[in-house]
C-alpha cells in the first residue's frame, strides 16, 4: 500500500502576503496546492481547471468585496458535486455560516481568518471538509449559542449538554466530541439523545443534517 | 321727528364731506337702510372705484363685504359692521374687482335726516400684515439656521470625538499588542541558540499577542462599518449586531432596498440607540421596527428598561436627534419612568 495521494486544494485570497502564507501552511501540512486565485472569477476558473478536493477561499474578495468568495464556491459546488469548501472570514458573522450550511452542510466549513494562525485548527479543518464533514468556527458557534433569547428549552440543558451542543454545532462527529471532552462515545450518544429530546428535535443518524438542525434551532 | 337740530346735522354731513375729501383716512357713511351715502376719495381709492357715484346708494354690505375670505357668501344679518365699535376690528373688504384685503375699522353712530346712520373709518392693513409676516418668517428662518448650525456643530463634534476614541482604542489595543509581538519575537531571536526553551515560550507569547491584536481590530472594524451591511443589508447587519448585545433584540424590518447612504444612516441610528439601551436601560428585550408609508421611513427602537430618558441635557439623545434632523427627519422620544423607552424617527425617503 503506497502513500495516499495528497488532498488537492485551490486557494482564493486577494491579499498576496496572506495568500502566500496560506500556500505555505497548506504545503507544510501535506496538502497539494493545485492553484491560487486573487478574485472570484479567477477562483471559479481555477476550480474548473484543477477540479481540487477542497477550495479554500476568503469570503470578501474582488470584484465586489462583499461576499464574492462565498458566491464563487457555491457556484463551483453546483457543478462539482462533492467539492469541499472552506471559507475564511475576517468578520465574526453567523449569517454567512448559516447560508453556507443551509445550501448543504456536507463538506463545507467556515473559519475566522485569524484561525489560520492556529495551524492545526486550520489544517484539521481542511482535512475534515475534504472528508465531507462540516466545520464551523468555535467563536461563531459561541456567538450563536450566546445570543440572548427568551426563556425556552435551552434553559433546561445541563452544562455538559451545552458543551456537547456547541461541539455538534461546530460540526463534530460523536467520536470527535468524545475525543474533545475525553469521554466515551457512548456517553456522547447519551448526551446527544437528551439534548434532542429537550429541544424537541428529531434525532437523525446523518450527522450533517443534525448540524443544520441544531444551527437552525439556535438561530430561532 | 324734525327737531331743531336736524338741519344742523344735515349741514354737518356737508361739512364733514369737505373735510374728509382732503384726508388720507378712508371714511364713508352708511344710512339706516345700510346704503352708502358718502365715501371719501381715500375710501374710493382703497376699494378700487373711480367715482363716488359708483358707490352712492349701493347697499354697503352687499357691495364691499359680501363674501368671506374663503369665498363663501356672507349674509348681511351676520355683519357686525354697522354696530358701533370703539376699538379697531379686523375684517376683510372686497374691492370692485373682487379681490379682498384686510382692514381695521372703526364705526360710530351719526344722526342724519334719514335717521341714525353710521360713519365708518377703515385702514388697509395688508402692508402691515405683510411686514409682520416677513418679519416673523425671517425670525423663524434665523432661529432654524441657528439650530441647524448648532446641530451641525454637534454632529462634527461627535464625529471628532469618535475619531479621537478610535485613535485611542487603536493605540491602547492593537498597537500595544503588535508592539509586544515584535518585542517578544526579537527577544526570542536573541535566545534562539543559547536558550531555545525560553525562545519557544517567547514565540508562543508573541503569537498570542498578535492573535489578541487581530481580535481587537476585528471588533473595531465591525463597530466602524460592518461589512455585512453592504453585503446583506440592514436586517442582516442588525441581526449581526443582536449577537453582541447583552439583551434580546427582536427585529421587524421592512424588506425594501433603501438608498445605500440612507441604509447606513438608519443602521447607525439603530446601533447608537441600542448602545444607549445597553448603557442606561437595564433592558431584557428591545425591538427594532421599520415601517414604510407615504414616502417616509419610520424607525422605532423600543426597550422594556427603566425609562426616564430624554432630559434636554441628555447628550446621547441630542446626537441621535441631530443625526435624524440632518436627514430632514424628526425624532420623538417617549420614556416614562420604569416603563421603557421608545424612540420613533421619521425620515423622508426622497
Amino acid at each position: 500500500m503506497g502513500a495516499p495521494s495528497p488532498i488537492r486544494v485551490v486557494v482564493g485570497e486577494d491579499q498576496p502576503i496572506f495568500r502566500d502564507g496560506l500556500v505555505h501552511v497548506l504545503e507544510e501540512g501535506g496538502f497539494e496546492v493545485a492553484g491560487t486565485a486573487g478574485d472570484a472569477p479567477e477562483l471559479i476558473r481555477k476550480i474548473r481547471a484543477h477540479r481540487p478536493d477542497v477550495a479554500v477561499a476568503d469570503i470578501q474578495m474582488p470584484p465586489d468585496y462583499t461576499d464574492d468568495g462565498l458566491r464563487a464556491v457555491l457556484t463551483a459546488r453546483s457543478w462539482q458535486k462533492g467539492l469541499g469548501v472552506l471559507l475564511l472570514s475576517q468578520f465574526l458573522e453567523d449569517r454567512y455560516a448559516m447560508e453556507l450550511v443551509a445550501g448543504g452542510s456536507e463538506g463545507v466549513g467556515y473559519l475566522l481568518k485569524e484561525k489560520v494562525g492556529q495551524i492545526v485548527t486550520f489544517t484539521d479543518a481542511v482535512g475534515r471538509v475534504a472528508r465531507g464533514e462540516t466545520v464551523l468556527d468555535s467563536d461563531v458557534v459561541s456567538m450563536l449559542v450566546g445570543r440572548r433569547r427568551g426563556a425556552g428549552p435551552l434553559d433546561d440543558l445541563t452544562g455538559r449538554e451545552w458543551k456537547v451542543l456547541e461541539l455538534i454545532a461546530q460540526g463534530r462527529s460523536n467520536p470527535g466530541i468524545a475525543e474533545q471532552l475525553t469521554i466515551s462515545v457512548g456517553a456522547v450518544e447519551h448526551h446527544v439523545t437528551h439534548i434532542f429530546d429537550k429541544l424537541g428535535l428529531r434525532e437523525t443518524p446523518v450527522y450533517n443534517r443534525r448540524v443544520l438542525a441544531v444551527l437552525e434551532y439556535l438561530k430561532q | 321727528m324734525n327737531g331743531p337740530g336736524s338741519e344742523t346735522n344735515l349741514d354737518a354731513i356737508g361739512f364733514l364731506s369737505s373735510i374728509l375729501a382732503g384726508i388720507a383716512q378712508p371714511v364713508w357713511v352708511v344710512d339706516p337702510e345700510g346704503d352708502i351715502r358718502f365715501a371719501n376719495p381715500a375710501a374710493l381709492a382703497a376699494l378700487g372705484y373711480d367715482d363716488a357715484a359708483e358707490l352712492h346708494g349701493k347697499p354697503s354690505h352687499q357691495t364691499i363685504h359680501y363674501k368671506h375670505p374663503d369665498g363663501s357668501h356672507y349674509p348681511v344679518e351676520d355683519c357686525p359692521m354697522l354696530r358701533p365699535r370703539q376699538t379697531g376690528e379686523t375684517i376683510q373688504f372686497v374691492r370692485r374687482d373682487g379681490t379682498m384685503f384686510p382692514v381695521e375699522y372703526w364705526s360710530a353712530p351719526i344722526e342724519t335726516s334719514a335717521g341714525r346712520s353710521a360713519v365708518v373709518a377703515f385702514t388697509n392693513i395688508e402692508a402691515r400684515r405683510h411686514l409682520e409676516r416677513v418679519t416673523r418668517e425671517r425670525d423663524v428662518a434665523q432661529a432654524r439656521a441657528a439650530e441647524a448650525g448648532a446641530a451641525q456643530r454637534r454632529i462634527i463634534e461627535a464625529a471628532d470625538g469618535a475619531r479621537a476614541r478610535l485613535a485611542r482604542d487603536l493605540h491602547d489595543g492593537a498597537q500595544q499588542q503588535f508592539l509586544n509581538t515584535i518585542l517578544n519575537l526579537q527577544r526570542a531571536q536573541h535566545k534562539w541558540t543559547t536558550a531555545p526553551q525560553e525562545a519557544l515560550q517567547l514565540v508562543k507569547r508573541a503569537a498570542g499577542e498578535a492573535q489578541a491584536g487581530i481580535e481587537g481590530l476585528r471588533e473595531l472594524a465591525a463597530g466602524i462599518h460592518p461589512a455585512i451591511l453592504t453585503a446583506r443589508g440592514l436586517a442582516a447587519a442588525l441581526d449581526a449586531l443582536a449577537a453582541r448585545l447583552p439583551f434580546r433584540l427582536e427585529l421587524q424590518i421592512e424588506n425594501v432596498a433603501l438608498p445605500p447612504g440612507l441604509e447606513s444612516s438608519v443602521y447607525f441610528f439603530c446601533s447608537e440607540a441600542l448602545a444607549n439601551v445597553t448603557k442606561h436601560a437595564q433592558a431584557q428585550v428591545a425591538w427594532v421596527k421599520t415601517i414604510l408609508s407615504d414616502g417616509h421611513l419610520t424607525i422605532e427602537v423600543t426597550d422594556d428598561g427603566v425609562g426616564g430618558a430624554g432630559a434636554p441635557a441628555d447628550g446621547a439623545l441630542a446626537t441621535l436627534r441631530d443625526r435624524i434632523a440632518a436627514l430632514g427627519g424628526t425624532l420623538e422620544v417617549t420614556s416614562p419612568p420604569s416603563r421603557g423607552t421608545k424612540l420613533e424617527a421619521r425620515l423622508p425617503l426622497t
